[in-house]
């Protein structure tokens, strides 16, 4: 069964990047529709009802790593964007202890202090040179990565660009750098710390969202992509979502309708139909064949965001959910990899881990 | 929840503002009364009381204390005798200022040192980094609460508790009694006048308030706020960290670094051809001199007041004076054919009540930091950008021989 609707393109998973893709495609006036599987939009980021009375935010459950650039281009505010801060993160400990710290530098210097005074100082050492190491990393972030395994000139050409801009950082910068590439969360904050109370605090950056422990060599680098998350300019902050992470990707869906995108759920793709070595479109679960015209080889930037739709499969997708993949984890995965592995002979640890799938 | 000083219990039914803020994380008062200016003039007409036991205090002692000393700090601190404290500042190694404070030499290998930021982990590192084995850095914060009295009366109060106050000279300190209650008193303060800075434990603090209040009523002794403090400092020319300037350790460009010639303090650096010490710095400093790259100095500004009034006068409005203090950047420009011919900023600029006129604190390059350069700085009258002449000045703009002078005597 042939549908008899043209669509210019099909973004297949109606997770928050199927959504923010979808989102620019109809905006840019393309004909979009998005597919899902499920009776929901969202992905990994959804909200249900899974008690009567309760709901529950599922997966992915804050908000720091979205560019602002998506919340302006989308207009997400109009559709009800509402990322409320998160203003504490409290530690447990034995017998009844505990570590609270918020968003006041010196009232949280007395809480270390409790702990160690000579850790409330280190901290803010520590947190001011991560900031400086996120400061440095940020221009990169919102660029398209090189193709750090392409032997094409023009590629060789950006990443060497790529490794003057490193090399040209502070060694301080770089040097971390290099840490949350080869080293532990615990192993970084053993050289800074003494407090496993506090330790144990900010090693939750190195693994969470992951199957990694502190001791897991590739929880340094899942501390930086954290950290590379902001609220607002605050680094490494997250922001809750109303309504949850779900209330987030109706915004996103509201974002996809009013640019006259349409959003199909229970809707599951087979597999995307290919004649002639090219995509001509999709057949559903149901049978039906969708039509899409679209031509992945043409504008940069669309493509960009075609690729990290169409060319994964659908476990991949989900895999990447989870992680919240965006730009900052490509980057960090092609990019900083790549460098770690070029200067790996400085004998710290071993060359970087593979982060889940993007 | 903020923290609390050891005179909290004795402040609170002073604060008629209702109003504290916090000063690293302990509840202070911006000012008790609500008007600054009555609290300034207890600093410069009769006595105050200031509470500054939020700042981070350490003792460093061991037989290298002295040597550890001189390897961090930018001022020779063996030039100091027990008995006698210094105002110094220490350096990063490409000579950019971390911080400023005092140390009070208690004895041969006994130093106090007071700072507004912690620096108990920096000291430790630096005494690791250096191998100097035979020095201890302790954490006095939580021990000691901090008084500042100050004013023309400070003398005549304190020496009413104390006969040892008397041998006191210009940053001078002695350990004495106050009620039985050990206290460490130093003739030091931030405000350019007469004043001594009591160090007490902090289980004393509350008995010996309540000597220095007794002490104080005949010359109207009141607590005063930090906002009269600052008022009374920019006058004395002292400079704020995070207002005039901030701490290498938590810049993020040299832009925002400064020197200690590009702060004023070259003062701290003219013996150095005499000094033979290797303090963290000293080369980067010593090249900026020899070579005179400084990018800037930081110099008084006197405003002219007719200027001033002018400006806002030609506009229909009064000229604001009274209760004026203000940390934000005012731009300052070159006097020239030129308009708007950016030169430098204010980082402090306030209203002195006693000298009558506007005076700043300004960063200025070398062809302007001469005293009586004239340049215009920037005032915003009815959100309109307006320049006023202002002459450079050298600091204290106000510097009573009171400060420094034996006080003989009951001071009338």
């Amino acid at each position: 069964m042939k549908s008899d609707t043209q669509y210019d393109a099909i973004v297949i998973g109606g997770g928050h990047n199927g959504l923010i893709n979808a989102a620019y495609l109809a905006k840019a006036g393309l004909k979009t529709i998005v597919l899902e599987q499920r009776p929901l939009v969202g992905g990994a980021a959804i909200t249900e009802e899974l008690i009567p009375g309760y709901k529950f935010t599922t997966f992915s459950y804050a908000l720091s790593l979205l560019r602002p650039d998506i919340v302006q281009d989308l207009d997400l505010a109009a559709h009800g964007l509402m990322v409320l801060p998160m203003t504490n993160t409290f530690q447990p400990g034995f017998n009844g202890e505990y570590m609270l710290l918020g968003p006041n530098k010196d009232a949280n210097f007395h809480e270390i202090s409790r702990f160690s005074t000579e850790d409330a100082e280190s901290y803010r050492d520590l947190s001011h040179l991560i900031n400086r190491v996120c400061h440095a990393l940020m221009p990169l972030v919102d660029s398209i990565p090189p193709n750090s395994i392409s032997q094409d000139p023009a590629d060789l050409a950006e990443m060497v660009q790529l490794n003057e801009y490193i090399d040209g950082l502070p060694s301080d910068i770089r040097e971390m750098i290099q840490k949350f590439i080869n080293c532990s969360a615990a192993e970084i904050l053993d050289e800074y710390l003494e407090s496993d109370l506090l330790k144990a605090q900010i090693a939750s950056s190195g693994i969470i969202g992951t199957k990694a422990g502190p001791r897991s060599k590739e929880s340094g680098l899942i501390w930086l992509f954290h950290k590379l998350g902001e609220y607002d300019g605050e680094q490494g902050e997250w922001g809750f979502h109303k309504n949850g992470n779900g209330g987030f990707t109706q915004v996103l869906a509201r974002a996809v309708e009013s640019f006259g995108g349409t959003i199909r759920t229970d809707c599951g793709a087979e597999h995307v139909i290919y004649a002639n070595g090219k995509s001509s479109g999709v057949l559903l679960k149901d049978g039906t064949e969708l039509n899409g015209q679209w031509d992945i080889n043409e504008g940069t930037e669309l493509n960009n965001l075609y690729d990290s739709t169409l060319e994964v499969s659908e476990s991949e997708i989900s895999a990447a959910s989870q992680l919240l993949v965006t730009n900052e984890l490509k980057f960090l995965k092609d990019v900083l990899v790549f460098h770690g592995e070029s200067s790996a002979t400085n004998g710290l640890c071993s060359p970087a881990p593979h982060l889940g799938s993007s | 929840m903020p923290q609390t000083t050891p005179f909290h219990n004795c402040l609170k039914p002073y604060l008629e503002t209702g109003i504290w803020k916090h000063w690293s994380g302990y509840l202070v008062a911006p000012r008790y009364q609500y008007s600054s200016t009555a609290e300034y003039y207890a600093i410069r007409n009769s006595v105050s009381l200031l509470d500054t036991s939020p700042l981070f205090k350490y003792k460093i002692t061991g037989s290298k204390s002295l040597s550890f000393l001189q390897s961090v700090m930018v001022r020779d601190i063996a030039q100091c005798q027990p008995g006698e404290a210094q105002y110094t500042c220490w350096c990063d190694r490409d000579g950019f200022v971390l911080q400023d404070g005092v140390i009070l030499r208690i004895s041969e290998n006994e130093f106090w040192i007071t700072s507004a930021e912690p620096s108990l982990r920096y000291f430790r590192s630096i005494a690791k980094k250096l191998s100097i084995s035979d020095v201890k850095i302790d954490d006095m914060t939580r021990d000691f609460g901090i008084l500042a009295i100050q004013g023309p009366h400070a003398f005549n109060v304190l020496s009413q508790l104390t006969d040892d106050v008397g041998d006191l000279d210009y940053f001078d300190l002695v350990q004495t009694k106050i009620d039985d209650c050990p206290v460490t008193i130093s003739r030091t303060g931030f405000t350019g006048d007469l004043g001594y800075e009591v160090w007490i434990r902090s289980d004393h603090a509350e008995q010996v308030w309540h000597c220095l209040v007794d002490a104080g009523k005949g010359y109207n002794i009141i607590p005063i706020g930090l906002e009269a403090l600052k008022m009374a400092r920019v006058e004395a020319g002292l400079l704020l960290l995070d207002v005039d300037f901030n701490s290498s350790r938590f810049a993020w460009v040299d832009e925002q670094r400064e020197t200690p010639v590009e702060l004023g303090w070259s003062w701290m650096l003219r013996n150095l051809t005499h000094d033979p010490r290797e303090f963290i710095g000293r080369v980067a400093i010593e090249k900026q001199i020899s070579e005179k790259s400084n990018r800037w100095r930081t110099v008084g500004l006197s405003v002219d007041w007719h200027d001033y009034e002018r400006v806002h006068l030609e506009t229909g409005i009064m000229a604001p004076k009274h209760d004026l203090y203000c940390e934000s950047t005012k731009s300052i420009y070159r006097r020239s054919d030129k308009e708007w011919d950016y030169a430098g900023y204010a980082s402090s600029f306030m209203f002195s009540p006693i000298l009558k006129k506007p005076i700043a604190i300004a960063k200025l390059p070398n062809d302007l930091a001469k005293p009586g350069t004239e340049v215009d700085i920037e005032v915003s009258v009815i959100r309109k950008p307006h320049n006023v002449l202002a002459t450079v000045q050298r600091m204290p703009f106000f510097d009573p021989i009171r400060k420094t002078q034996r006080p003989e005597g009951r001071i009338v």
